[in-house]
């Protein structure tokens, strides 16, 4: 049986803050043991590069809303838009909560739409650093 | 002054480079002090030694015992008590009984010893050294951290090649040093080392002959795409050059992947010396006829045809038709091989190569280029190659070391990359000039790696880790431009 490993040097660019559990230091350690082990040359190991995801790839598992947020957050100026939206704790954007209330159901089911905080909710929540709090302004 | 030896099966060919290129060939039968008398005693001198160190491995006759401490991780059969972490911290010492009685059960010519993560910590396997000291000399001792790359595997398999060679490498320093303490050995990557960094990875002089032909032809020609077809005494080497440099691959070694990357070259087992029956054989017995051998050879089927090499009437008991048809088979073979590389055209190296390269070139419908001194190209690749180092640094700050390839130093902080990059830079460029590197060839250090990391503990922000690869990367020395 051939097990595939899927890595690309660029993961370690993902840091959503240096105490973050998905950081570099503890990929950075697995790394370390796969490569120590030869796993990255194991005749039964076949490491698949990561490709870049079409935005329709992304949507399977990622709400539309979220996306925006990241593109705003991304952009020139982003940074202002994300230090502006944490120092009001809060972590969505209007745009994302209008279309959330306007929905009858979330994708998500009860109780994990994108407006619950990181802590209740595995998909579709920002990740925002600073204080996470319920509420929305 | 710069002097290059190449140690071939036959002749050492001998060449020097100051402004202009003298080269000579010397009979091994001779023995290597005539080979230094003529190399002098002014200037560098740097020796090519891969084909004794070849045929050695070729031999296949060194026994070697494999000490391995395979700790954390996937578990590895045969293996002791030792562990050494990710981090460079000891989890589980060895047992100094236990390695004794693996010694005491499995008598051997050398002893190979590899534990994991030994490049973070090489304390484990330097014990391990010492309790092999007492059955084993230290020429017969090869060890895994001072290859200084993560891989478990392929440094153990590079550490058992390693302890097969290196009390031969030790013989050869010994001798070349008693003649010149200076003395530059020619790595298989084509730069230039000292028979003190040698001895730690020997197997980097593993194959050192094509390398130094392709060098050579691209320093005589000026070329810097071609293939080099370097044709020797027992084989006839092909090596694709690329910007100027021959390409490197990954060496192999008992089927197991090594850490250690070798020029890329086809070796055709025919050569000047090949023996000729009916038709060409794939080995040699000694000399060719013209050069007081017993048996004709390809050397002497093209006397037959009308060239004047050496002793040129011995030819005579040849019949002229079967000289005729060795040779054209020869060219076919090595035509066909040409070929498949696929090159913009072919360089010919060796002492043959005048007479051989442009039937060659024709058949294989390729442009060829037999530079002056192509005879001894390989002593010209390694009189102008320059000295080449790698420097891999490990920084952990909050144990506050450096394991540089692969000894461990304090440290007092860890500084931010570009800090760290210059602290390695600075590094590899006083090893290199304490190698005997000349100062103009370090102003270009190539970062080949760099990655760190924050070391966050509670939250906060407790130290770095950072990982650095430079290297002075081998070439041509700037004095020979």
């Amino acid at each position: 049986m051939t097990t595939a490993l899927v890595f690309g040097r660029e993961f370690l660019l993902h840091e959503q803050s240096p105490s973050h559990p998905e950081r570099r230091e503890r990929l950075a350690y697995t790394i370390d043991q796969l490569e120590e082990e030869g796993l990255f040359h194991h005749n039964r190991v076949r490491v698949i590069p990561p490709i870049k995801a079409t935005r329709g790839q992304v949507e399977v598992v990622h709400h539309r809303g979220y996306i925006a947020f990241l593109e705003e957050a991304s952009g020139p100026g982003g940074s202002s838009t994300m230090t502006r939206w944490s120092r009001k704790a809060c972590w969505i954007l209007p745009s994302l909560q209008r279309e959330a209330q306007s929905r009858q159901a979330s994708p998500y089911g009860e109780g994990n739409s994108p407006t619950h905080s990181p802590s209740s909710g595995r998909r579709g929540t920002t990740h925002a650093p600073g204080p996470v709090q319920g509420s929305v302004t | 002054m710069l002097a290059g030896m190449d140690v071939g099966g036959t002749n050492t060919d001998i060449a020097f480079v100051d402004g202009e290129i003298t080269s000579l060939k010397v009979p091994n039968s001779a023995g290597i002090d005539l080979a230094l008398d003529h190399a002098g005693r002014h200037g560098r001198l740097a020796v090519s030694t891969s084909t004794p160190l070849n045929m050695l491995l070729a031999g296949g006759t060194r026994k070697v015992a494999t000490i391995l401490m395979p700790g954390i991780g996937l578990v590895h059969g045969g293996g002791v008590r030792g562990a050494v972490n990710h981090c460079g911290d000891v989890v589980e010492d060895i047992d100094r009984d236990e390695i004794d009685r693996y010694l005491r059960a499995n008598p051997a010519d050398a002893v190979a010893i590899a534990g994991k993560f030994s490049v973070r910590n090489p304390v484990l396997e330097a014990a391990a050294a010492e309790c092999a000291r007492r059955y084993y000399p230290v020429e017969r001792i090869a060890q895994s951290h001072a290859l200084s790359v993560l891989d478990f595997p392929a440094r153990a398999a590079t550490t058992r090649l390693n302890a097969g060679i290196k009390e031969e490498v030790s013989r050869l320093a010994s001798l070349l040093g008693a003649r010149r303490r200076d003395f530059l050995f020619f790595r298989g990557d084509g730069g230039l080392t000292t028979p003190e960094n040698a001895l730690l990875d020997p197997s980097i002089l593993y194959n050192s002959s094509p390398a130094a032909a392709a060098l050579g032809a691209h320093y005589l020609t000026k070329l810097s795409g071609f293939l080099a077809v370097d044709i020797g005494g027992t084989t006839t080497d092909l090596v694709p050059v690329e910007n100027g440099m021959p390409s490197t691959q990954e060496l192999t070694f008992e089927g197991a992947r090594t850490v250690t990357r070798v020029v890329k070259a086809e070796s055709l087992p025919f050569g000047g010396d090949s023996v000729v029956r009916d038709s060409i054989e794939p080995w040699r017995d000694g000399n060719a006829l013209a050069f007081g051998g017993r048996l004709p050879t390809l050397t002497d089927a093209l006397n037959r045809a009308g060239y004047e090499i050496g002793d040129y009437e011995t030819a005579s008991a040849l019949e002229r038709e079967r000289a005729e048809e060795v040779i054209e088979d020869y060219c076919d073979r090595v035509a066909a091989a040409v070929a498949a590389h696929d090159p913009a055209r072919i360089v010919g190296c060796g002492y043959l190569a005048p007479f051989l390269v442009p039937e060659i070139a024709r058949r294989a419908d390729r442009p060829c280029v037999v530079p002056p001194h192509a005879a001894c190209a390989n002593a010209v690749g390694v009189a102008v190659s320059r000295v080449s180092l790698t420097l891999h640094a490990h920084f952990d700050g909050s144990r506050g070391r450096v394991v540089m390839n692969g000894e461990m130093k304090r440290v007092e902080r860890v500084g931010d990359d570009d800090e760290l990059i210059a602290v390695c830079t600075a590094e590899v460029r006083r090893r290199a000039l304490a190698a005997g590197a000349h100062p103009r060839d370090l102003h270009e250090v190539r970062v080949l790696h760099c990655n760190s990391f924050d070391v966050v503990r509670g939250s906060y922000r407790a130290s770095r880790i950072a990982d650095i690869v430079v290297q002075v990367a081998p070439g041509i020395t700037a004095e020979a431009r």
